[in-house]
């Protein structure tokens, strides 16, 4: 098992990182819009593929076999898809100049979401039979109460925003909240063991992604919204947290395990 | 007094039907876990070792250890591996010996 001090201070380097790079976003906004453009441009260049990193890993780890294994392959896929969008992102607005949002970044965006649906749905397959109908009510509730307030503030008002862009940026609350509904479950699914970790961090980065979704929309609509904004901490912090659980995960499943250079002898 | 004298032939039957049930038991564990995934078998294996001092074959005896593995892992999920195991084993549960083991484990 972990050891308790080992937690506190993998927890504690994840405090860390959030601060510093909320400050960091902060002190170049503060600086000036052009500074927080690129800074925060180029940030997501490391933080993102940290989590890309850490999904491949663990995607080898488990290798295919078992739900888990390809439940991490669909992680890994969803990880690329969103570096890519990052990346897409980048190059439009600091090579091409051009707005990012709506642009081909989006593709990669949504085409992450059924990836990270089909990861959470994969872990919790072998657990299904405690999987109850009041769990699923339960946590539809709770994406639904998240959705409401954020349709509400996304849709409301009037904006110069061509229809399209007003869509696609309701659709990501949208796709957020039914990502919601696996992480809630699984919380209480795994409450009490090791694995609990993981659920925590993936249901708090999505739910990081969800306000800082709805703030994207409601600041694009009234056309003050801009690579380097505030919101953008949101979203930088959720890719912390996914990959500090995943690290914790890779950590759980090796803890024991590394001890013994042959597994074999352990049957 | 009266002595009942039991054949060896006996005593090596009984021997063999126990060990062919703890390997249908490590069997079912087995194909359990790695059908979580082949890091949930190895580390439930490498716990096993380490919190119980024990192999995976002597869960047939204490079912408990691996019980206590599970929960340390998934929590109270746990049950749900357990009742896998618990499916593979179905047909032999009229076995007195499976049957204890699926009653310790469940517990």
């Amino acid at each position: 098992m972990q050891t308790r001090l080992e937690k506190i201070s993998s927890q504690k380097f994840m405090l860390l990182l959030l601060a510093s790079t909320g400050v960091a976003i902060l002190i170049a906004e503060y600086i000036g819009k052009e500074t927080a453009i690129v800074f925060t441009n180029w940030i997501f260049v490391p933080i993102p593929g940290a989590m890309l990193v850490l999904a491949i890993i663990s995607a080898k780890k488990h290798g295919i076999t078992g739900n888990h294994g390809k439940a991490w392959i669909a992680f890994a896929v969803f990880a690329a898809s969103w570096f890519i969008a990052e990346q897409v992102w980048l190059v439009e607005e600091l090579f091409y100049h051009q707005k990012p949002f709506p642009s081909e970044a989006d593709f990669f965006y949504l085409a992450g979401y059924p990836a990270y649906f089909i990861f959470s749905i994969l872990y919790m397959k072998p657990f299904k039979s405690l999987i109850t109908k009041k769990m699923i009510v339960f946590a539809s509730l709770v994406a639904v109460a998240v959705l409401i307030p954020s349709m509400y503030w996304t849709l409301e008002g009037s904006s110069d925003e061509d229809s399209f862009s007003i869509i696609l940026g309701a659709i990501y609350p949208v796709c957020d909240s039914i990502v919601l509904i696996p992480a809630v479950i699984g919380i209480r699914l795994f409450f009490g063991g090791q694995v609990n970790f993981l659920w925590s961090l993936m249901l708090i980065g999505i739910l990081a992604e969800v306000i800082a979704d709805t703030g994207f929309q409601y600041f694009s609509l009234d056309g003050s919204m801009y690579t380097g904004h505030p919101v953008d901490i949101l979203f930088l912090w959720s890719y912390i947290f996914f990959a500090f659980g995943i690290h914790d995960n890779i950590k759980v499943f090796n803890s024991k395990m590394n001890a013994y250079k042959n597994k074999e002898e352990l049957r | 007094m009266i002595y009942q004298v039991v054949p060896n032939y006996v005593f090596n039957r009984k021997k063999s039907m126990i060990e062919a049930r703890k390997a249908l038991v490590v069997m079912a564990i087995e194909k359990t876990l790695l059908e979580v995934g082949r890091p949930t078998y190895y580390e439930v294996l490498a716990k096993l070792k380490e919190n119980h001092n024990c192999y995976l074959s002597d869960c047939y005896e204490n079912p408990e250890y691996l019980s206590s593995v599970l929960k340390e892992l998934y929590g109270e999920s746990r049950l749900a591996i357990i009742s896998s195991i618990e499916k593979y084993l179905a047909e032999m549960s009229t076995q007195e010996d499976i049957a204890n083991f699926i009653i310790k484990i469940s517990e």
